[in-house]
């Protein structure tokens, strides 16, 4: 187990005023873009994450986490204001937080949204907290055939994401896997796909898949969908009455089961990767709407449906990190970007990390918990000005995030080749979306890949031939056998219920 | 229709990654289990399996459109461009031209979001970048 002092030392470094510095600009910035419909902190974060380059670990992912966290509390407010989520994970906040403000509540809609969002990802954090060491003490046991074992069951979970064609979703995880591929072989270090290019010897900028993927496809998608003046007024009415525009503690406490239930709910979601807050967020909607004694009133403008989805939605966002740090999985995109930042600072994600970067994994754990600190008290303050920037044209943001982009990849990856490599990956995002194939699942794959063919060797050389010996390693039995149903449970047996249906 | 197209479109790249991109951007090894050409040869299999199965059943949603992607083709080649012009000419002068040209093709006529975006844009990159973090620009 990992010493006391190490744990304390770990939170002693996260609270220094430069990393409350790093987490609050994370906040604001998360809570600002996950406010604009369209950017998110997603996009915000693939491109803050080449500028974090220059800063060292710590502040460098405690800006990033902020502006994860950030953009939990921004996206309700454009969902709850013009109806329109600003992050996918606050559709659900649109049920009733819209009704609220047509009812003249937009700013007691707001507050809910914030304290039951802070709750919901204080409770995953406390989770992450406790759980993920215990995890990483486990999976430090594994050898290379465990650790191909829990490949193999990563990649089945990918499944889960494969959306309504399995070939498609197949498909989508077979070229991430290619493209990670690409560089020096782990047995031989011989280069593979370089095509006379010395850059590619270390394989394909990470920075650039993801920017290229994530960002920079929606960035001329979006771009190429405007047409003249762009912007979204927002306009909040100064005529509220004061009951209006507070929550009181009262009413805060009598959502208590609400948040719980949807707190529980966020954290089991976010521990498993694939599974996204949005569908946290819908089905505790649902369930608080079955269990309440007025389920009339919802989609009509109750508070408790404010509550539920929001703190459903951001509880994802802690527990993603358990399998994240634990495993070297990613759950989500946001996690597979912390992943690209942590490797750009020579740090594997996984269960090493606990043993050799202790005190840096619970200087996360501080920061993680100063974000929600920040994020309450930004958001306290920063609520009615994100609803006054959201008009900012959309004219404006993309351009914005276009140059970043192209800068941020140029610093990263020390020259243009890398913003070529962002450019080959946007157009293959945009195709690959355009087509069905889903790019999360690219993704995901891309990131798992190298770790996928360094323990596919290692197992082959260890058991030389002889596949018995696999059958003698108990865990990673388990683990394949878990793969198997995985991949049937979230992959197959959906496809065919539909097509049953 | 889209769907059988984006499928042949697959089986033929995992054919063209079996038959000429991996024997020729991989060296020969005889000893090892897991040789260079191994892993990539079976994704790229997977690859013209999974195409070729999408080709013969498709399946799944598609939402291509050529209008659209025409659109979007041209921004794509307009950063393109740009990114040609920076490596000669510099950031500085065509991360201007960049945004005007963008501005211009999407109809922004606001003078505030103009000047905001054609000057003060690359003036606090290019602040934040070369200035304060001292870090050389395009």
């Amino acid at each position: 187990m990992i010493d006391v002092g190490i744990i304390l030392s770990g939170f002693a470094d996260a609270l220094t005023l430069y990393n409350l510095g790093f987490v609050f600009f994370g906040v604001v910035l998360g809570q600002l873009v996950g406010a604009i419909p369209g950017i998110g902190p997603v996009t915000a974060m693939a491109i803050a994450i080449p500028f974090t380059f220059t800063l060292d670990t710590l502040p460098a992912i405690a800006f990033l986490v902020g502006i994860n966290k950030g953009g939990l509390i921004g996206g309700a407010v454009p969902a709850i204001l013009i109806n329109t989520p600003g992050t996918p994970d606050a559709a659900a906040t649109t049920l009733d937080g819209y009704p609220m403000t047509l009812k003249g509540k937009p700013e007691k809609a707001l507050k809910m949204a914030l304290y039951s969002s802070i709750t919901g990802d204080a409770f995953s954090d406390v989770v992450l907290i406790t759980v993920a060491p215990i995890i990483a003490v486990f999976a430090l046991k594994m050898g290379p055939i465990e650790i191909l074992a829990l490949m193999i069951f990563a990649f089945s979970i990918i499944a889960a994401l494969v959306g309504d064609s399995l070939p498609k979703g197949i498909a989508a995880a077979a070229l991430g896997l290619f493209f990670a591929t690409v560089g020096l072989d782990p047995e031989k270090s011989t280069p593979r796909f370089i095509f006379g290019h010395f850059e590619l010897y270390e394989g394909l900028p990470l920075v650039s898949v993801a920017l290229g993927m994530l960002a920079m496809a929606e960035i001329l998608r979006r771009l190429s969908m405007i047409h003249g003046n762009s912007g979204a007024a927002v306009k909040i009415s100064k005529n509220q009455k004061k009951a209006d525009r507070r929550i009181s503690w009262v009413e805060y406490w009598a959502c208590r089961y609400t948040m719980l239930r949807g707190a529980l709910m966020g954290t089991v979601f976010g521990a498993i990767p694939g599974l996204d807050s949005s569908a946290a967020a819908f089905m505790n909607y649902a369930t608080v709407k079955q269990t309440s004694k007025d389920p009339d009133s919802f989609g009509k403008g109750n508070i408790h449906g404010v509550a539920a989805t929001e703190s459903a939605n951001s509880s994802v966002s802690g527990a993603n990190y358990i399998p994240m740090l634990t495993l070297g999985i990613p759950g989500n995109i946001a996690a597979a970007l912390i992943i690209t930042a942590l490797m750009i600072h020579g740090i594997q994600p996984g269960p090493l990390l606990f043993q050799e970067q202790g005190q840096l994994i619970y200087s996360l754990f501080g920061a993680f918990l100063m974000a929600n600190v920040v994020n309450l008290f930004t958001g306290l303050l920063g609520l009615r000005l994100w609803a006054k920037l959201i008009a900012a044209p959309e004219s404006f943001v993309f351009s914005t995030a276009l140059l970043l982009c192209i800068v941020g990849v140029y610093i990263s990856t020390g020259g243009l080749f890398g913003v070529w490599v962002m450019f080959f990956f946007a157009a293959l995002g945009y195709f690959m979306q355009a087509f069905g194939y889903s790019v999360i699942v690219f993704i995901i794959a891309f990131f798992l890949g190298e770790r996928f063919e360094l323990s596919l060797s290692q197992t082959l050389n260890l058991i030389d031939g002889n596949f018995w010996i696999l059958l003698t390693r108990p865990v990673a039995v388990i683990l394949f056998v878990m793969a198997i149903v995985t991949a049937y449970w979230f992959g197959i047996r959906p496809i065919r219920k539909k097509r049953g249906q | 229709m889209l769907n059988r197209f984006s499928g042949l479109v697959v089986a033929v790249m995992g054919a063209v990654l079996v038959f000429w991109i991996i024997p020729w951007q991989t060296e020969s090894v005889n000893a090892g289990w897991l040789k260079p050409a191994t892993l990539p040869r079976i994704i790229a299999i997977i690859i013209f399996l999974t195409g070729a199965i999408q080709f013969v059943f498709p399946t799944g949603s598609a939402a291509f459109d050529l209008a659209s992607s025409l659109r979007i083709g041209l921004f794509f080649l307009i950063a393109l461009a740009g990114i040609y012009l920076m490596e000669i000419v510099g950031f500085v002068f065509v991360a201007p031209v960049l945004i005007l040209v963008i501005m211009i093709l999407i109809k922004e006529r606001r003078l505030l979001w103009l000047v905001s975006g054609i000057f003060l844009l690359p003036a606090a990159i290019w602040f934040c970048v070369d200035f304060l973090l001292d870090k050389p620009l395009p």
